[in-house]
């Protein structure tokens, strides 16, 4: 049958073929605007989803970054409170060797012990580090000092490392992958045992240097403390070791995150551009031909 | 034998039906742009004639023609087309329906984008992140409690405008009922008027059309069934009850439920509409709209579940000072009495333990240690920003997720089943759409005013008319001659 066609069939006809190629058109034009593919989950429910999951993947990374950047200034703020208490044994175990020589009188060594007696309170010092407010060597009760100058210690004096926690404070830097930021400070301050600790120790030290001996029998106390403190800050060296490789873990993840969200998701501008271009010739031509074809009946002849 | 005046009478009867064509003519021009109006064509037929026997051949006599006659105004339009039509008519009704709806929810989810809820939720998890950085910090308490308190407002606000939209379409099917009841009205008063005049011969195309206009527009809205009546009347029926029946037709009422939502009932039974654009609102309100509600309140009754359950067994700041456990759930319902600790029920009533809201220490961001607890300690925290990654299991109840995923998976899904509804809808919106348009152009085809058919048929009939008139005037010369010339030799 041949299709016999009225005016109003052109003009339906053209009408919805403009609509059609307005409704591609601003289409385009979003993309272009938003430099997104899609907006609305139903331009594309897989793209759109996956985007959901990259944003939240996204902001992950972002949050284990904080972590590994907070358990990194921690651990650097251990080591070079380590670091510290490693001078001052350095200082006490020259002292002490110095202590051994014969000629010095008494008043000499009382004097060694005054510093000894200071170098103490440095040392009590060092133990109450804080960062941000938090005691890094009490354990996971950080808002305790773990040092009390003014608790006796077993050798007779006032001063010494109370704290007895020896919990671990975990950050998560990964997902299900936790980093113990803090060191287990019992066993640097407390160590082998509290009676026996580095402020015992040197309370024993300036007790006998009062007393005008020397004190270079205490050489191996000493020298065992160091040793111990060595080990410990080796252990550090790993911890901060494993967070630097986390972090660059992280900092390459999230390049991997953006870059697939990207892909993902982002609209290709010039893509987008020249579809916008050929459609609006489309909807120019569409324009025009209808211009053409709505206008004349055979009544424009008529006349 | 033919009368004297025999010419005379044939060539008025030409005039005559020369200028009733020309006048259905007019009359299709003037309603080129009337909406459903048909095109009407006159049709002619010659009369009957009359015998002439030859005077001079012995032969069976002829006949002569004796002129034209109109016989019928007919409405040139193919039932068939209209049943096609009204049947794709539904279709996209019911597509249009549901693709209003879906792209509401979709505004209302406002995913993928830097302010729905999922942004939401991994601001909340990232809190518990940083409050395990620093437990004992205020700041990191307050976020905590801030973003948690900005989920739940989230969870609340889309439970309200979903609730919203609920209530909106439900207005809508009790204001599309009226609109069926309307046009029930008029089809029925239209029977009533062509089964006026039908009896007495007459054939109202005119009603006819608006008649058909009419039931084009009901089709739309609900599942209509024809068949052709007594007297030229329709009856019309919709989910196969009786709707319009002659002069009659029965109101599609609606009658509010237990839950407040309006139920169909026509002539007293009550009815589902399958397909139309009633049946995309219908469905809209009672499952779409419903479905997405509960899957909220399944992603917010978990969640805090999750959350409640660790922060139960977690110490806080005040647990620690005054030596005792609080047991504090961090999310209760919004119908919780005071001290009470019941976990939320649904997405539109969870908010946040009032005693977190009255003190940042009551938050549990550290799990019992055996020697006394601390403030340093955030196991609890870590443990809470790991329910993001946490997988539920699936469980009978009707609150249970009905498969093992977890929370930000069953969320992502809800929102990627969402996009797949509304892109079916669109793209069965689309197609109904084509379909419906290219039967349109079929019916168009035959029932549409062309103003070059109709200038041409003008034409036709005007050079008709003149030759009918033109034919008079000879006739006129004839008789003028044989009474006024003839006889008058030697006058």
């Amino acid at each position: 049958m041949a299709i016999r066609v009225t005016q109003n069939m052109l003009n339906n006809n053209m009408l919805r073929n403009l609509h059609q190629s307005m409704r591609h058109m601003d289409k385009l034009q979003e993309q272009l605007s938003s430099g997104k593919k899609v907006s609305r989950p139903s331009d594309d429910p897989v793209v759109a989803t996956r985007g959901m999951f990259y944003r939240s993947s996204l902001m992950e990374v972002e949050q284990y970054q904080r972590n590994v950047d907070d358990a990194e200034s921690w651990v650097e703020l251990t080591d070079k409170t380590l670091d510290e208490v490693g001078n001052v044994m350095q200082r006490i175990s020259e002292l002490l060797v110095y202590s051994g020589d014969g000629a010095l009188s008494s008043s000499d060594l009382q004097a060694m012990a005054q510093e000894v007696a200071q170098l103490k309170e440095h040392l009590g010092t060092l133990a109450n580090q804080q960062l941000n407010g938090k005691y890094i060597f009490g354990g996971s009760a950080t808002n305790i000092a773990p040092y009390n100058p003014a608790a006796p210690t077993v050798s007779g004096g006032v001063g010494d490392f109370t704290s007895t926690n020896s919990e671990e404070v975990n950050l998560e830097v990964s997902q299900n992958v936790f980093v113990g930021i803090n060191i287990n400070a019992q066993n640097v301050f407390n160590y082998p045992n509290n009676a026996g600790n580095m402020f015992n120790v040197l309370d024993q030290i300036l007790n006998t240097l009062n007393a005008g001996k020397s004190a270079a029998s205490f050489g191996t106390a000493i020298k065992d403390q160091f040793d111990n403190l060595l080990s410990e800050r080796a252990i550090l060296g790993a911890k901060a070791n494993r967070i630097e490789l986390v972090k660059d873990r992280l900092s390459v993840q999230e390049v991997n995150v953006t870059g697939l969200m990207s892909k993902n998701e982002d609209a290709d501008s010039a893509k987008v551009i020249t579809e916008l271009k050929s459609q609006e010739n489309v909807h120019r031509a569409a324009l025009g031909a209808g211009a053409r074809i709505i206008q004349p009946t055979l009544l424009d002849f008529l006349r | 034998m033919r009368s004297t005046f025999h010419g005379l009478e044939v060539s008025k009867r030409g005039l005559f039906a020369q200028q009733s064509a020309l006048n259905t003519t007019g009359h299709n021009i003037s309603n080129a742009n009337t909406e459903g109006y048909t095109r009407q064509r006159a049709n002619m037929q010659a009369t009957t004639g009359i015998p002439y026997p030859g005077m001079f051949a012995n032969v069976e006599p002829g006949l002569l023609g004796t002129g034209v006659n109109v016989v019928s105004l007919q409405r040139l339009r193919e039932d068939f087309l209209d049943v096609q039509y009204r049947n794709e008519h539904k279709r996209q009704g019911y597509w249009d329906g549901r693709l209003e709806t879906l792209e509401k929810l979709e505004g209302i989810m406002n995913e993928p984008s830097d302010t729905g809820l999922q942004k939401v939720m991994d601001q909340m998890w990232q809190s518990w992140q940083d409050l395990a950085k620093d437990p004992t910090n205020t700041s990191a308490r307050a976020v905590v409690r801030e973003r948690s308190k900005a989920f739940a407002d989230t969870l609340n606000s889309t439970y309200k405008h979903l609730e919203e939209v609920q209530r909106d379409l439900n207005n809508v099917i009790g204001v599309k009922a009226m609109e069926i009841n309307s046009l029930g009205e008029q089809i029925a008063s239209l029977n009533r008027q062509i089964a006026d005049v039908v009896p007495h011969g007459y054939v109202p195309n005119d009603l006819y059309d608006q008649r058909d206009v009419l039931l084009d527009k009901l089709s739309k809205l609900v599942e209509i069934r024809t068949t052709p009546g007594a007297s030229g009347t329709v009856n019309v029926t919709i989910e196969g009850r009786d709707f319009v029946n002659g002069a009659q037709s029965q109101p599609v009422a609606t009658q509010q439920n237990a839950n407040g939502l309006f139920d169909l009932t026509i002539a007293g039974a009550a009815f589902i509409p399958t397909t139309g654009y009633m049946a995309g609102v219908y469905e809209s309100r009672s499952q779409i709209v419903p479905n997405l509600m509960h899957r909220l309140d399944v992603l917010a009754v978990n969640l805090t579940k999750e959350i409640n359950d660790l922060h139960r067994q977690g110490v806080s700041l005040n647990d620690i000072k005054n030596g005792t456990a609080q047991d504090l759930p961090f999310f209760v319902d919004a119908s919780t009495p005071a001290g009470g600790k019941d976990y939320p029920k649904g997405a539109g009533t969870i908010r946040i333990h009032p005693d977190i809201l009255g003190s940042l220490d009551a938050i549990a961001a550290g799990q019992p240690e055996p020697g006394g607890n601390t403030a340093g300690n955030n196991k609890n925290a870590l443990a809470i920003a790991a329910i993001k990654f946490t997988v539920i299991q699936p469980g009978p109840g009707p609150m249970d997720l009905k498969e093992s995923s977890s929370l930000d998976d069953y969320y992502r899904y809800t929102i990627g089943q969402l996009g797949i509804d509304t892109q079916e809808a669109k793209r069965n919106l689309q197609n109904s759409e084509m379909i419906v348009g290219t039967i349109d152009n079929h019916r168009q085809s035959i029932s549409g005013v062309s103003i070059d058919d109709e200038m041409a048929e003008l034409v036709k009939f005007q050079h008709a008319y003149s030759a009918s008139a033109r034919m008079m005037t000879s006739i006129d010369e004839i008789l003028d001659k044989v009474i006024n010339g003839m006889g008058r030799v030697g006058l």
